[in-house]
């Protein structure tokens, strides 16, 4: 029953979602792999949007996720009427590509990312950093709170200004209570091959920019990727062995996940659709929630990414784009200095 | 502002981020690659792959940088800005690029296992026992440890303070957030020995005992390894569950 659960909620409504959303672009309308990382960052920047409000309210954990509930059902049913009339093209565009591949490197991609996301399902990884992000969680869910006890159980005097802006322990917690099982096992068992296979989806849109036409490139450049992945482990901080070993911390999505979809879409989108601004504007918002690093390394990114294409593409109103997009870090970063 | 304090820091968070240093040499020289081909690449790659690290490295090695960010995050955790460096994509993109340069089918696919070789003579492989075990449980907590923590969890009590070794201590609240437990936060990787953990796991329980009693704390897990300078009974305890690892004693309040 968790599978199935997990199957529609990782995978079925994010795909609906991004879909729906990317009928207002005006390219890949029709990509499963950019509808499911659209669908996850709107996912995650809904639940940042409602969250960091109703905490300063003091509201309780159940109406939060209850609200994000509701928001993400109505969500789901407008992008799911308004995708419904590509279904076809959607599938027949599916089929085509794996038709077109290049079947022995991407046969070889598939196993390496599987094994990746298996092992992560599978095994343990112990990180006493858990005594902060994952007793956040189970707290929330077991006591109906939001940041109201620390990992102790002894009640805050104030809001931790270092986490409250990064709830992302209580969407784990959020995404618990949907699923009807434990948070811990929610970061241990479930996050790890989800975002794993997550990262890899954006990493495969990175080589369909990279490497265009160039199927076979494109393998190529993904089997090195995962390769230099599973050999990561050469510092306890690359960003690697956070993917692998402590993705359901928020921190290994700030780098695997949000800081290359900020590359893809400098790589590819930017440069002639305004929506993919939007996508950007959300891939940071959904950035905040994650991590307090999330509020600085992916603007940081798109800062200097910003401003370098506005001078190669010669293009001003890259500098205010950015800017927007920029927005809603500035008003946490500046919320951080008001309650730190 | 001490320069000499930041560049410290900065130097330190750039050596936690190289670790070996082989990847990076890789990254550089690869960088170093599509630098001088970049004549062939589109003005969108040669701006991401020739100036974007190029920028990023000069701000983030740059201590007015540093100073700015630390009013946000700890000093510790300056190492995180170095994943704005495209260290991964540019490895596997430059090799690539390499590949591509080959025509011939033979050649090519000698050079794609030659490339994955220096990979992994570069790294170093995550899937080994340092990093991942095996546990029959989907919590992903030890066995032993999870055995004691969900005896605790699903006894009656209503309220429930716990004082244990920090493998207990790390999980309790990961699996029951009703359930309170004694101050357990390492400093600088050492425990303070004025802490009740410190002392359980030394095996001082004429210390400790009284303390768990006073701080409240219902329930007491000690590590049947540790020798024991006295019987936990004669303070008031009572053993409840023993498994082959710990053993967990309650105070009936």
């Amino acid at each position: 029953m968790i599978l199935v659960k997990s199957l529609i909620y990782f995978f079925v409504i994010p795909l609906i979602l991004g879909l729906g959303i990317l009928q207002f672009s005006k390219k890949d309308k029709d990509n499963i792999f950019m509808g499911v990382v659209i669908g996850y960052i709107y996912s995650l920047a809904m639940y940042e949007l409602l969250a960091i409000p109703l905490i300063f309210l003091r509201t309780d954990f159940i109406t939060l996720t209850g609200v994000w509930q509701i928001v993400m059902i109505i969500s789901t049913i407008f992008a799911f009427v308004v995708s419904l009339k590509n279904c076809k093209k959607i599938i027949k565009d599916v089929i085509k590509k794996l038709k077109n591949a290049p079947k022995l490197l991407m046969l070889i991609f598939v196993i390496l990312v599987g094994m990746q996301a298996f092992i992560g399902f599978s095994f343990m990884h112990e990180d006493y950093d858990d005594s902060n992000f994952v007793a956040k969680a189970t707290i929330a869910l077991d006591t109906n709170t939001l940041y109201k006890y620390d990992d102790k159980g002894m009640a805050y005097d104030i809001l931790p200004s270092r986490h409250v802006l990064s709830p992302f322990p209580i969407f784990t917690a959020s995404t618990a209570k949907l699923l009807g099982t434990h948070p811990a096992i929610v970061a241990h068992t479930i996050f790890p091959p989800v975002f794993i296979i997550w990262a890899y989806m954006v990493y495969f849109l990175i080589a369909d920019a990279l490497f265009k036409d160039d199927k076979k490139m494109k393998y190529v450049f993904l089997i090195f990727l995962s390769v230099i992945y599973i050999f990561g482990a050469y510092s306890a901080w690359s960003n690697f062995v956070f993917l692998l070993y402590r993705s359901w911390q928020g921190k290994a999505l700030v780098a695997n996940i949000f800081i290359p979809v900020i590359w893809l879409l400098f790589l590819k989108y930017l440069h002639n659709d305004n929506f993919y601004w939007s996508i950007l504007f959300m891939t940071l918002w959904a950035a905040d929630l994650t991590s307090s690093m999330g509020l600085f390394i992916p603007s940081l990114t798109v800062g200097v990414l910003g401003v370098l294409y506005s001078l190669t593409q010669k293009d001003k109103t890259y500098i205010l784009k950015t800017a927007v997009c920029l927005f809603p870090s500035l008003i946490y970063g500046l919320i951080y200095l008001i309650i730190k | 502002m001490n320069f000499d304090s930041a560049m410290n820091v900065i130097k330190l968070s750039y050596e936690r981020f190289v670790g070996t240093g082989f990847y990076f040499g890789l990254f550089l020289l690869l960088l170093v690659y599509i630098i001088v081909r970049s004549r062939k690449e589109d003005k969108i790659i040669k701006t991401f792959f020739v100036f974007y690290p190029l920028i990023i490295a000069i701000i983030i090695f740059n201590p007015i940088f540093y100073y700015v960010v630390t009013n946000f995050i700890d000093e510790d955790v300056y190492w995180r800005s170095f994943w704005c460096l495209p260290l991964g994509i540019t490895i596997a993109y430059g090799f690539t690029r390499i590949m591509k340069e080959i025509k011939k089918e033979t050649i090519r696919k000698i050079e794609f296992l030659v490339i994955i070789a220096i990979i992994i003579l570069s790294g170093k492989l995550i899937y080994t026992k340092e990093f991942f075990s095996k546990v029959d449980n989907y919590y992903k907590v030890p066995e032993m440890a999870l055995d004691i923590i969900l005896e605790i969890s699903n006894d009656e009590e209503e309220f429930k303070k716990v004082a244990g070794p920090e493998e207990i201590m790390v999980y309790m609240r990961q699996i029951d957030g009703n359930v309170l437990t004694e101050d357990y936060r390492a400093v600088g990787y050492d425990y303070s020995e004025d802490l009740i953990i410190s002392k359980i796991e030394d095996g001082r329980v004429s210390v400790f005992a009284e303390e768990c009693i006073r701080a409240g704390c219902n329930y007491l897990v000690i590590e049947n390894d540790v020798v024991i300078d006295a019987k936990i009974e004669h303070y008031g305890y009572t053993k409840i569950k023993t498994n082959d690892k710990y053993s967990l004693y309650k105070m009936y309040f």
